[in-house]
């Protein structure tokens, strides 16, 4: 046994958080300023276009939780710091998908944001439906969130 | 369930009463008229069009009035004044207002006047500031800046591009002129990008003086001004001081008319009814003594309408069945427990022709699926408790934010439920604050399982749940069919799916690898393992047989089938989508735990300072927390329903049933007058 494991689980649980999150910044950026351009005209828009702002700021959440899962799964909040070379690879792989599907699915919903921004500028009554539709590429980062979830928690019961 | 039955109603009246029927009909808000043929249109509609055009411009003009007085101390509503509705108007009151038309037309126009007057003085102040800020450095200069010389002398007064001293200058003047050191020159003042200059040279030799200057970068001032700086200074300040002075009094003028804004509210919502009055009289028939009227109305509303109308203005009434062809609008109906989620559906689309009502199923999973998503007991007793605290304090709601509330209250019980199940009551702070503050390990147990224990188990739940969801879809197209007496169709595209989907569910459920994940396994005797499969099989078959019925060539018809085979790749995307209840379950009660280890750890070392940080990180963080997923849950349960439920039967594509009434804004008029 090692300690060499935790540090390559620690990169992958610090990927994840990394990717997501600029992903999800890049990509609240580009929805705040379509958002903003829209309140200039109309005021009153505020509540509908900040929420279809924040849509791509989700996947920064998620890689958050698959961080935090890594922490509580290599003992950074306590427990033995062992763990085998392995496992920690293991676990820096099974970052990877929230990591990836998180960074690129943010940007791709910011567009598809941007547009439903736009769309509820010209047609306020069209809310709900301009919803939904950047809400059709978070099924991407959901799948990789519940991928990465389901690995990290099953790795730990590997005898590995 | 839940479409209302539709009547269309066809009024001729005669032309003097034309404008109390359509008044008594707007009041009452239940007739849709139906726009009438274009070539139809007669001189009339034009001076309608006209008259539509005045209160249009009326409401808008009072809007900017009163937006004028907004900004300047009128009080902005309260806070909650959005869930308080709007007053109600007795007929009196409504005449008594109708009384001040006159003079509130004639207020918005002051008021208009007023703040233009006010915001161009503030544009000038403005370039007034700018101006003394151009002149600051040459106030101690003692001529004025326009100051072009005496008999034999000129002056130059102007600018030199960097910082300079006299000396610099003079060497400047050197180059061209023999006697520069008999001029008169003085720096004004000298910044880090230019240099003020005052010279004064012999008439002759002006030209050459100024030259030298030009080609160091020599400019004039810009404005020059006949008075001395600091004169032209202070005379600046007084007129910008006097536009302070008349702004200030007519802001007070504007405040003193602030007790008038009721009367323009009325004047705006006034001005609405009778522009949406005028759109109608527009698409009306209309005759030299008479006119006519056609539109829709529910069923149940037609004959107090029938019987008001012919009683009060003896106007010819005519209640009909709809034309089975027309494109009646649409209108839903259903129990309390129903009605909130109607607005979810007609974000998608109102029901088409022949279609059924989906909002009764849609109702109890939308609930279902939300709690699902959410699933924090704490979160739950918020949303509950904020509701229906909103719901018994502001009676006069209107009906729209009513039941955007009272979905919230349905989803928030659902929440409550699947978060004790799960064991979720704000993350896991019973236990954090057992052990941070009393060191014990009391917890709060689930009444079920925690999907973090195991979330396998959550995951078959979940698709479980979505199969029950898809398959409900399912049966209603079957009932569509149904109704529709397309009895054939419910077989195609109902029962052969069921054998199909459900049979290759069962199926999965017995094999190894399932077992292997699931820690299960479904034993069938062999027996049963052959009717499953003879199941799988004719449900196929049927599939493949039937998908491309519309064709008449067999080839076709067969290739179009096994096409409409693979469409059960499509179930497999839709089940699986359902994977988002546990992904957002879990997201939702993993960073409520992050907040309360983060709140835990800060708090302990602090002894009891530390409940204070404890309670402030708490309640940042789960605010933060809850107001995300709380977006997440509708979006996503919004998501379940539209694509993967709806895609299983409901088109939509009807319009909305949208009664001719008074939309107004502030006040709602009494249903009946006197």
């Amino acid at each position: 046994m090692n300690s060499f494991g935790v540090a390559l689980a620690l990169i992958g649980g610090a990927l994840s958080a990394l990717f997501a999150c600029v992903g999800s910044a890049i990509g609240v950026g580009r929805t705040g300023q379509a958002a903003a351009g829209v309140i200039s005209e109309n005021p009153s828009m505020f509540t509908k276009v900040l929420i279809l702002q924040l849509l791509p700021g989700t996947q920064g959440i998620y890689g958050f939780v698959v961080t935090f899962m890594i922490f509580i799964n290599c003992g950074i909040f306590g427990g033995s710091a062992e763990m085998s070379l392995a496992k920690g690879l293991l676990y820096l792989t099974a970052c990877l998908p929230m990591a990836i599907i998180g960074y690129f699915s943010a940007i791709g919903q910011a567009g598809t944001a941007v547009s439903s921004i736009q769309l509820v500028a010209k047609h306020p009554e069209q809310f709900g439906k301009a919803m939904i539709l950047p809400a059709m590429v978070e099924t991407y980062a959901i799948f990789g969130l519940l991928i990465s979830l389901l690995a990290i928690v099953n790795i730990g019961k590997l005898p590995v | 369930m839940a479409i209302v039955a539709m009547k269309q109603i066809t009024v001729c009246g005669l032309k003097h009463q034309q404008a109390d029927i359509l008044a008594y009909l707007q009041r009452c808000g239940c007739v849709q008229p139906a726009p009438i043929a274009p070539e139809a249109a007669s001189i009339s509609q034009t001076e309608a069009a006209q008259k539509r055009a005045f209160y249009d411009k009326g409401a808008a003009e009072t809007k900017a009035a009163l937006e004028v007085l907004g900004t300047y101390g009128v009080k902005s509503a309260p806070p909650l004044s959005m869930l308080a509705g709007r007053e109600t108007l007795s007929q009196e009151a409504c005449n008594a207002y109708m009384q001040k038309n006159e003079e509130t037309i004639a207020l918005t126009a002051r008021i208009l006047t007023l703040g233009k007057a006010i915001q161009d003085r503030k544009a000038e102040n403005q370039r007034l500031t700018a101006q003394i800020a151009a002149l600051e450095p040459w106030l101690p200069l003692a001529v004025p800046t326009s100051f072009e010389g005496t008999k034999t002398t000129e002056a130059l007064i102007g600018t030199l591009p960097g910082p300079l001293t006299r000396e610099a200058v003079m060497a400047i003047l050197a180059e061209k002129l023999p006697h520069f050191e008999t001029y008169e020159l003085d720096i004004v003042f000298t910044h880090s990008d230019a240099t003020g200059i005052f010279l004064l040279c012999r008439k002759e030799e002006r030209r050459a003086a100024e030259g030298a200057l030009r080609a160091a970068g020599f400019m004039r001032v810009a404005n020059p001004s006949t008075h001395i700086p600091e004169i032209k200074k202070s005379r600046l300040q007084s007129r910008i001081q006097k536009n302070e002075e008349s702004n200030e009094a007519d802001i007070k003028k504007l405040q003193s008319l602030a007790e008038k804004a009721d009367q323009m509210r009325f004047y705006i919502d006034y001005c609405t009814m009778r522009s949406e009055e005028y759109a109608v009289t527009e698409a009306l028939l209309q005759s030299r003594y008479a006119f006519f009227l056609t539109g829709y109305l529910p069923a149940n509303e037609a004959p107090e309408i029938e019987q008001q109308l012919q009683k009060r203005f003896g106007a010819a009434v005519e209640i009909a069945e709809p034309d089975p062809e027309a494109d009646v609008p649409v209108l839903l109906k259903n129990n309390a427990f129903t009605t909130p989620v109607e607005s979810v559906v007609e974000a998608y689309s109102m029901p088409a022709k022949g279609e059924l009502d989906p909002s009764v199923v849609m109702s109890l999973f939308y609930y279902l699926l939300f709690g699902l998503m959410l699933s924090d007991a704490g979160y739950g007793v918020l949303i509950v408790l904020a509701c229906s605290i909103c719901l018994t304090k502001f009676k006069n709601m209107e009906s729209s934010m009513k039941n955007t509330l009272k979905m919230f209250l349905y989803c928030g019980i659902s929440t409550m439920f699947w978060g004790f199940l799960q064991g979720s009551f704000f993350g896991d702070v019973v236990g954090v604050v057992a052990s941070t503050f009393f060191g014990s390990n009391v917890a709060l147990g689930p009444l079920w399982f925690a999907p973090l224990d195991d979330p396998m188990r959550m995951l078959l739940f979940a698709l479980l749940l979505g199969i029950i969801h898809l398959f409900c879809g399912l049966a209603m197209n079957m009932a569509q069919h149904f109704k529709n007496k397309e009895y054939r169709e419910i077989f195609y595209d109902g029962i052969f799916w069921y054998l199909l989907i459900g049979g290759l569910v069962l199926l999965l459920t017995t094999s190894s690898m399932f077992a292997d994940v699931a820690g299960f396994q479904l034993a069938l005797p062999p027996v049963g393992m052959t009717i499953l499969k003879g199941a799988i099989l004719a449900g196929a078959l049927g599939i493949i047989l039937t998908s491309g019925r519309d064709s008449k060539n067999w080839v076709v018809r067969i290739l179009r089938g096994l096409y409409g085979l693979y469409g059960a790749t499509g179930y497999l995307s839709d089940i699986l989508s359902y994977s988002r209840l546990l992904a957002l379950g879990l997201a939702t009660g993993v960073i409520g735990t992050v907040i309360n280890k983060m709140a835990g750890m800060a708090a302990e070392p602090l002894g009891g300072f530390g409940i204070i940080v404890f309670v402030i990180i708490f309640l940042l963080g789960h605010a933060i927390n809850l107001g995300i997923n709380l977006l997440g849950a509708y979006v996503h349960t919004n998501r379940l329903q539209f694509v993967e439920f709806f895609g299983k039967f409901y088109n939509g594509g009807g319009r909305k049933f949208e009664p001719f009434a008074a939309h107004t804004k502030y006040y709602k008029l009494s249903k009946e007058d006197n």
